[in-house]
């Protein structure tokens, strides 16, 4: 590719950064229209991760809608708050005994309690 | 006190009876722990090596529940617990846990046979959506940094939390189909979510063309997004620190795109890039 073509290439390219970066802002805080045709929406894994589960629950209701503010700080996930177990009584003490809760919820422990 | 608790479990789900050096673990516990009115030592401590373990399980299969899905409950738990016996939890944090998994996946396909291919790609595409939930988030790039910059040699970067994937499988379609398979259950039925386990999707996962996908987030929700082949291979020189101008001229390399088209599909994808803040500074 001769150098005129590729910066010619590196024009277009920032032409539609600006482009980009006008457009953005004229969305003010909406960057993206989320499920347009640019991006196709995941799972809620964020909502998913936390939503009726023991460890937001049972801290502060807060804790759930303060997950969003941890996120890009690489620090959040797993330290408790909103990544507790499905199965929030699943080996703990008080549910030793009680059959349901002493095992993972793997096929072969099934039907053992 | 830690390495009793951390330690693999034995069969059945237990903690293991013989201590590191052979001997009954009910004895060397013993030295550590004081039996309580109706448990041994062995047994006190059982109940926090089982907890431990347990809690890692969880993680991985939180963190990977299409895989889990694809693979059916029996295998995938076993392939935890293999995984985690080789790679045990070292980080402060179980985000990091399941890192290896699809290194450790491709290692030892045996485990996953046959649908090893797809395993990968699987453990690859929600490795991704990990990075995209809490990966680093540099500032997007302003253009006014980029007023004065020459064109030919100007470097952008790529944010830390996007992550570039070339699959040969449409995991992307197979991630979504189960959500909106989970939604129907869950639509369709009262019962709690602790009641409801993955959907075994016993249908193959059919190897397709190469594609590229980025898994992203916005507006702290988790996407994917498909991607011509040109522009996956353009954000990767982007990203291993080529100047935009070379990255822009080996994304048409091979590519049968017409010559008068290239400049406006690289306009219209840096626009959409740039909204959706995927660039920063290199």
């Amino acid at each position: 590719m001769i150098k005129s073509t590729k910066t010619l290439l590196a024009c277009a390219a920032l032409s539609g950064l600006y482009a980009g970066a006008l457009s953005a802002r004229s969305y003010g805080a909406t960057p993206v229209e989320a499920g347009s045709k640019h991006t196709v929406q995941l799972a809620d894994k964020d909502k998913a991760s936390c939503s009726g589960k023991d460890g937001c629950s049972a801290k502060d209701k807060d804790s759930c809608k303060g997950l969003h503010d941890c996120k890009g700080k690489n620090a959040c996930k797993g330290q408790g708050g909103c990544k507790s177990g499905d199965n929030g009584c699943r080996g703990k003490n008080s549910c030793k005994g009680h059959g349901g809760c002493s095992t993972a919820q793997k096929p072969a422990d099934h039907g053992k309690a | 006190m830690h390495a009793a608790i951390t330690r693999p479990l034995a069969r059945g789900d237990r903690a293991q009876r013989r201590w590191f050096d052979g001997t009954s673990s009910d004895r060397a516990l013993a030295r550590l722990v004081k039996p309580s009115r109706t448990l041994r030592p062995v047994e006190r401590v059982e109940i926090y090596n089982r907890m431990y373990w347990f809690r890692l399980l969880d993680s991985l299969a939180q963190d990977f529940p299409a895989l889990r899905a694809h693979l059916g409950e029996q295998r995938f738990w076993d392939l935890a617990e293999r995984y985690l016996a080789a790679h045990p939890s070292r980080s402060f944090t179980l985000r990091n846990l399941g890192r290896r998994l699809p290194r450790f996946l491709r290692a030892h396909p045996e485990l996953v046979h046959p649908d090893g291919p797809a395993a990968v790609d699987l453990a690859r595409f929600e490795w991704a959506q990990v990075v995209a939930f809490d990966g680093l988030e540099r500032p997007p790039l302003e253009p006014t940094a980029l007023a004065a910059a020459d064109p030919a040699t100007v470097r952008i970067g790529l944010q830390p939390y996007v992550t570039l994937l070339a699959v040969r499988h449409p995991v992307d379609d197979f991630v979504i189909r189960l959500k909106q398979e989970e939604r129907l259950r869950s639509a369709a039925s009262n019962a709690t979510q602790e009641t409801l386990e993955p959907q075994r999707n016993h249908e193959p996962l059919a190897p397709c063309p190469v594609l590229d996908l980025a898994v992203h987030r916005v507006a702290n929700q988790l996407y994917y997004k498909r991607l011509a082949p040109e522009a996956a291979l353009l954000l990767r020189r982007l990203r291993a620190g080529h100047s935009l101008a070379d990255a822009c001229s080996v994304a048409f390399r091979a590519s049968r795109i017409d010559p008068e088209l290239q400049s406006q599909l690289v306009r219209d994808w840096f626009s959409t890039w740039t909204r959706l803040g995927w660039l920063c500074a290199a």
